[in-house]
C-alpha cells in the first residue's frame, strides 16, 4: 500500500455538547478519486471543516505530507497544499471569474508574480472551461459556472488534494457529465488527489477507487465502491432495514 | 476591610447587578429573536429615565408607577423603529453579515439622534429625583430604601421573564427562534410576530429598567451608552440566550464594580466590565473553532 | 490598466490646494483646514471598516489618542511639537496594534466587535476624564502653532496621504487579499489569505492616520479635553461622511467628506445639537436607500443613461 497522501486517526469534535465527529481514522492515497458518503448530518462537511482547519479538534491527528495539520489555520493548511470547495459554491461575488482566479495564484502555495498570474489564469479557466466567462462578474454566472469559478480558484492554489465538497449539488442533470468529467481530468492531468463529498451514489461509484461512509459522525465503512455499497450496515444507514436489497 | 463595610459592598453591587441584569436580558431578548445588536437600547433606558423624572417632577407620579408607563411607551418606540427600519433592511438584505452591518450603522444613527433630541429638550443638566431615599437599617449595614426596591422589582422582573420563556408557549416560541430560525418557521411559528413580540418587550423593559434607575443614578441625555455596554458585557459573559447565565453575568459585574469601586476609586469602576469583557473574549479564542461563526 | 486620468486631475487638485492660503481668505483656509480634517478621519475609517467590512463604531478613539498623545508630549513632557506629533503617530498606531492582536486575533463577529470598539472610546473617555496627571476633565492646552498656516498643510497632506494610501492598497496584491475578505472571510481564508493580518494591517494604517489628524487638530486648536477629543460624534460623522460618499472606494470618502463637512458648517450656525440629529437621519435613510453612497447613486444614474447590456459575452 502506497504512502497515503492524507492520513486522520482518531479524530473527534463535539459542538456544545453534540459529537459531531468520533475517533475517525482512515487514509487517502495519492493520486486517487476517493468519495465520502453518508447520511444527512453524517458530519462529512464537519470532517472537511476539520482537515482545512476552519475546526480545531478536540481529539485527533490530521497528517498531510509528514506534517500535522490539526492545529493550523486555514490560510496554513491551504499553502500546506489542500484546497477546497464548499456545498454551496462560494466565489467572490465582488470579482470577476478571472480575478476569482488570480486570488488564488496570488495568495495559494505559488503566490505569482503579475504577469505569469494572468496568463496561468487563462489557462486555468481554460481547463476547466470557462474562457469565454473570464470577465464577466460572478454575480451574472449560474450555479454552475459559480461552482466551476470556485473550483478554478482552488486549483489556482496548486494544491495536491482537492476537497470537493458536494459539488454536484444543485447542478442541472445535463450539467453533471461535464462537471464529473473536470474532475476526473484533475486526477489524470493535475495529478492532485481529489477527496469528493458527494450524495449521488451512482456517480462516486463510477468515478471513486475508494470510498468512505460516514454515518452520525462515525466512520461505518471503507473501501473499494462495490465492497463499501453491499455492506449491510451502509444498507440499513441510508435505507433501514428493510430497504437492504434497494442499494445498487 | 470590615465586615460591614463588605456586606455594604457586596449590597450595593448586588443591586447594582439586578439592574444590569435585568437590562441585560432585554438586550438578549432582542438578539435572540432578531439576531440583531441594539446598540440604541440604552437609549430607550435614557428616555424611560427622563420620563420616570418628569412625571415625578411635574405631578409627583412615584417612580414605581412610572415604569410601567415608560414600558408601555419605549415599547411603542422600540416596535416604530423595527418597522420602519430594521423590517426593510431586513428584506433587502442580501447576506446576513450584510443585515448585521446594516442595523449596526442604523441603530447607531438612532442612538445619535435619540441623545442629542434629548439634548435639545432637556439640556445636559444633571438631573435627579429623590424618592425613598431614606435609609433602611439591618443593624450596622445601612442601605437606602430605593435600593432595595430597585434591586427587588429587578429580581422581581427577572424572574418573570424567567418563567415566561421556560414555562409559557409564548416563551418556548421565543427560544426557538432563537435557536433556529429556520426551523421554528418550518414549525409553524409565524417568526415576524415573534420577532416584534421580542423586540417590543425588550424594549419594554429597558424602558422600565430606565424608571427604576432614575431613583438611583444621575440622568443625562448620554447616560444610555454606558449601559448598553455593560449590559452587552453581560450578555456575552453570561453566554447568549441563557437567561440565569445572564442574570448570574449581572450580579458578578455589579459586585465586580462595587469593589472595584472601593479599591480603585468610583471614577475608574466603569472601566472594570470592560476589562471583564476582554478577558471573556480572550478565553474564549482559545475555544474549538477558528472562526466564530462559520456558515 | 485604468486611465491614470483621475491620479493626474488629484495631483493637480492637491497643488492647487498647496497655494491656497495664497490667495484665499482666512475664513475660507480655516473652513478648508476642516474639510481636509474629515477627508482625512473619512477616508481613514474606509481603510479599515470600508476595505474589511469591520464596521468600527468607535475609530474615534484613536483620534482623541493621537491628540492626547501630541497634548501631552508637548505640555507635560514639555518635548518639541515635531516629536509631539510622531507621537500622536505611535500612540494610536501602537494600541490598535495591541486592540487588534486582541480582537482581531479572536475572530470575534462583526458585531461584536462594533460594540467593543464603541465601548474602547466610552471607556478611555471616562478613565481620561479622571486622571489629574492628564488634566482630567478640564484637559490640557498645549502651546499652538508657530507659523498660521502649519495645520492648513499638515492637513492637506495627511488627507492627501489617506487617499493616496487608499488608493494605492485597492491597485496592489495587498488590496486583491482585501476584496477577497470583504466577500467572503473564509473562503478567502481557505485560498491562502491570511485574513487576520490583512485586518490588522489596515487597522493600524487607519489608526496611524487618525491619530496623526488629532495631534495635528489638537496643536491647531492648542487644546484638548477628554469630551471632546473622544466625542461620540467623531466617530459617527467619520462614518457617516464615508458612507455617505460610498462605503469601500477610494473617492467615496473624499466626496463624502467634503459635502458632509460643508452641510455640517452650515448647521452649525444654528443649534449645534441639530447637527447629529440630521446626519443621524441621512445615515439611516442611505442605508436603507443607497448603502452604497454617492458612488453607488452615480453609478446607477450612469445605468440609467446608458441602457447596455452589462456582462454579456463577447
Amino acid at each position: 500500500m502506497s504512502e497515503a497522501v492524507l492520513a486522520v486517526d482518531g479524530l473527534s469534535v463535539a459542538f456544545g455538547g453534540v459529537q459531531a465527529l468520533q475517533r475517525v481514522t482512515f487514509g487517502v492515497e495519492p493520486g486517487r478519486i476517493v468519495g465520502v458518503m453518508g447520511p444527512n448530518g453524517a458530519g462529512k462537511t464537519t470532517l472537511f471543516n476539520l482537515i482545512t482547519g476552519v475546526y480545531r479538534p478536540s481529539a485527533g491527528v490530521i497528517r498531510f505530507g509528514g506534517r500535522e495539520l490539526q492545529d493550523l489555520s486555514p490560510s496554513r493548511v491551504c499553502r500546506a497544499g489542500i484546497a477546497r470547495t464548499f456545498q454551496s459554491g462560494r466565489p467572490f461575488t465582488n470579482m470577476t471569474a478571472r480575478e476569482n482566479v488570480l486570488s488564488g495564484l496570488f495568495y495559494g502555495c505559488e503566490r505569482s508574480g503579475r504577469a505569469e498570474a494572468e496568463n496561468e489564469a487563462l489557462r486555468l479557466l481554460e481547463f476547466v472551461g470557462l474562457a469565454r466567462q473570464a470577465d464577466r462578474q460572478v454575480s451574472s454566472l449560474n450555479l454552475m459556472e459559480r461552482k466551476i469559478v470556485e473550483l478554478a480558484r482552488a486549483l489556482a492554489t496548486k494544491p495536491k488534494l482537492l476537497l470537493l465538497d458536494e459539488l454536484l449539488a444543485g447542478l442541472n442533470p445535463s450539467d453533471l457529465g461535464p462537471a464529473i468529467g473536470i474532475i476526473r481530468k484533475i486526477r489524470d492531468e493535475l495529478g492532485i488527489t481529489v477527496f469528493w463529498i458527494e450524495h449521488i451514489m451512482r456517480v462516486l461509484m463510477n468515478t471513486c477507487e475508494h470510498l468512505i461512509v460516514l454515518h452520525h459522525g462515525e466512520k461505518l465503512a471503507e473501501g473499494a465502491p462495490q465492497a463499501v455499497v453491499s455492506d449491510p450496515q451502509v444498507a440499513d444507514a441510508y435505507f433501514g432495514k428493510k430497504g437492504r436489497n434497494k442499494l445498487v | 476591610m470590615s465586615a460591614t463595610t463588605f456586606v455594604q459592598l457586596l449590597l450595593f453591587g448586588v443591586v447594582w447587578g439586578g439592574l444590569y441584569a435585568l437590562i441585560a436580558l432585554g438586550l438578549n431578548l432582542i438578539f435572540g429573536v432578531m439576531r440583531i445588536l441594539n446598540i440604541a437600547h440604552g437609549e430607550l433606558l435614557m428616555l424611560g429615565a427622563y420620563l420616570a423624572f418628569w412625571l415625578f417632577t411635574l405631578w409627583k407620579v412615584s417612580p414605581l408607577l412610572s415604569m410601567p408607563v415608560a414600558a408601555v411607551a419605549m415599547c411603542v418606540l422600540g416596535l416604530i423603529i423595527q418597522k420602519l427600519l430594521i423590517d426593510p433592511l431586513a428584506a433587502r438584505s442580501r447576506t446576513p453579515a450584510g443585515f448585521e452591518n446594516a442595523t449596526l450603522i442604523v441603530f447607531f444613527g438612532v442612538l445619535l439622534i435619540l441623545q442629542n433630541v434629548a439634548l435639545l429638550l432637556w439640556t445636559a443638566d444633571y438631573r435627579s429625583l429623590s424618592y425613598l431615599s431614606e435609609p433602611v437599617r439591618f443593624g450596622d449595614i445601612s442601605v437606602a430604601a430605593n435600593r432595595l426596591v430597585v434591586l427587588s422589582v429587578a429580581v422581581v422582573l427577572s424572574a418573570l421573564m424567567f418563567v415566561l420563556m421556560q414555562r409559557t408557549m409564548l416563551g418556548k416560541a421565543i427560544r426557538a427562534v432563537s435557536q433556529d430560525r429556520d426551523t421554528a418557521k418550518l414549525m409553524g411559528i409565524d417568526v415576524k410576530r415573534i420577532g416584534m413580540i421580542g423586540f417590543g418587550l425588550g424594549s419594554a423593559i429597558a424602558g422600565a429598567a430606565g424608571a427604576l434607575a432614575s431613583t438611583i443614578y444621575v440622568i443625562t441625555p448620554t447616560v444610555g451608552l454606558l449601559f448598553t455596554i455593560k449590559a452587552f458585557t453581560i450578555m456575552v459573559v453570561g453566554g447568549l440566550g441563557n437567561q440565569f447565565g445572564i442574570f448570574i453575568a449581572g450580579l458578578a459585574l455589579g459586585i465586580m464594580e462595587s469593589f472595584a469601586s472601593f479599591v480603585i476609586g468610583a471614577e475608574f469602576k466603569d472601566a472594570t466590565g470592560y476589562v471583564l469583557l476582554i478577558g471573556f473574549i480572550l478565553w474564549r479564542a482559545r475555544s474549538s473553532q477558528a472562526f466564530a461563526e462559520v456558515k | 490598466m485604468k486611465s491614470g486620468l483621475p491620479v493626474v486631475v488629484s495631483l493637480l487638485l492637491v497643488a492647487l490646494l498647496a497655494t491656497g492660503p495664497r490667495w484665499l481668505s482666512p475664513y475660507h483656509v480655516s473652513l478648508l483646514m476642516t474639510v481636509f480634517m474629515y477627508v482625512a478621519l473619512a477616508g481613514s475609517w474606509n481603510l479599515f471598516s470600508g476595505m474589511t467590512g469591520y464596521v468600527s463604531l468607535g475609530h474615534g478613539l484613536f483620534f482623541g489618542l493621537g491628540a492626547y498623545s501630541f497634548a501631552v508630549a508637548t505640555s507635560i513632557l514639555k518635548l518639541p511639537p515635531v516629536l509631539g506629533l510622531a507621537l500622536g503617530v505611535m500612540v494610536p498606531g501602537l494600541i490598535a496594534a495591541l486592540i487588534g492582536l486582541v480582537l482581531i486575533n479572536a475572530r470575534i463577529r462583526v458585531a461584536y466587535f462594533a460594540v467593543v470598539m464603541l465601548g474602547l472610546n466610552e471607556i478611555t473617555k471616562t478613565i481620561v476624564a479622571n486622571v489629574k496627571a492628564i488634566g482630567s476633565s478640564y484637559g490640557l492646552t498645549p502651546p499652538g502653532v508657530s507659523s498660521k498656516y502649519l495645520g492648513y498643510y499638515v492637513l492637506l497632506g495627511i488627507a492627501a496621504a489617506v487617499t493616496a494610501f487608499a488608493y494605492g492598497v485597492q491597485h496592489s496584491r495587498f488590496g486583491f487579499g482585501l476584496r477577497a475578505i470583504l466577500a467572503d472571510e473564509v473562503a478567502a481564508e481557505t485560498i491562502g489569505i491570511h485574513t487576520v493580518g490583512h485586518k490588522l494591517a489596515m487597522f493600524v494604517a487607519s489608526a496611524v492616520f487618525i491619530g496623526m489628524t488629532g495631534a495635528m487638530v489638537s496643536w491647531n486648536w492648542s487644546y484638548v479635553d477628554p469630551y471632546m477629543a473622544f466625542d461620540l460624534t467623531v466617530s459617527f460623522d467619520m462614518l457617516v461622511m464615508a458612507m455617505f460618499g460610498g462605503f469601500g472606494t477610494v473617492a467615496g470618502p473624499v466626496l463624502g467628506a467634503v459635502v458632509m463637512s460643508l452641510v455640517k458648517e452650515a448647521l452649525s450656525s444654528s443649534w449645534p445639537q441639530f447637527q447629529p440629529i440630521i446626519f443621524g437621519v441621512m445615515v439611516i435613510v442611505l442605508i436603507l436607500w443607497c448603502p452604497g453612497g454617492i458612488i453607488q447613486a452615480f453609478e446607477m444614474m450612469r445605468g440609467w443613461l446608458r441602457p447596455r447590456a452589462r456582462g454579456a459575452a463577447a
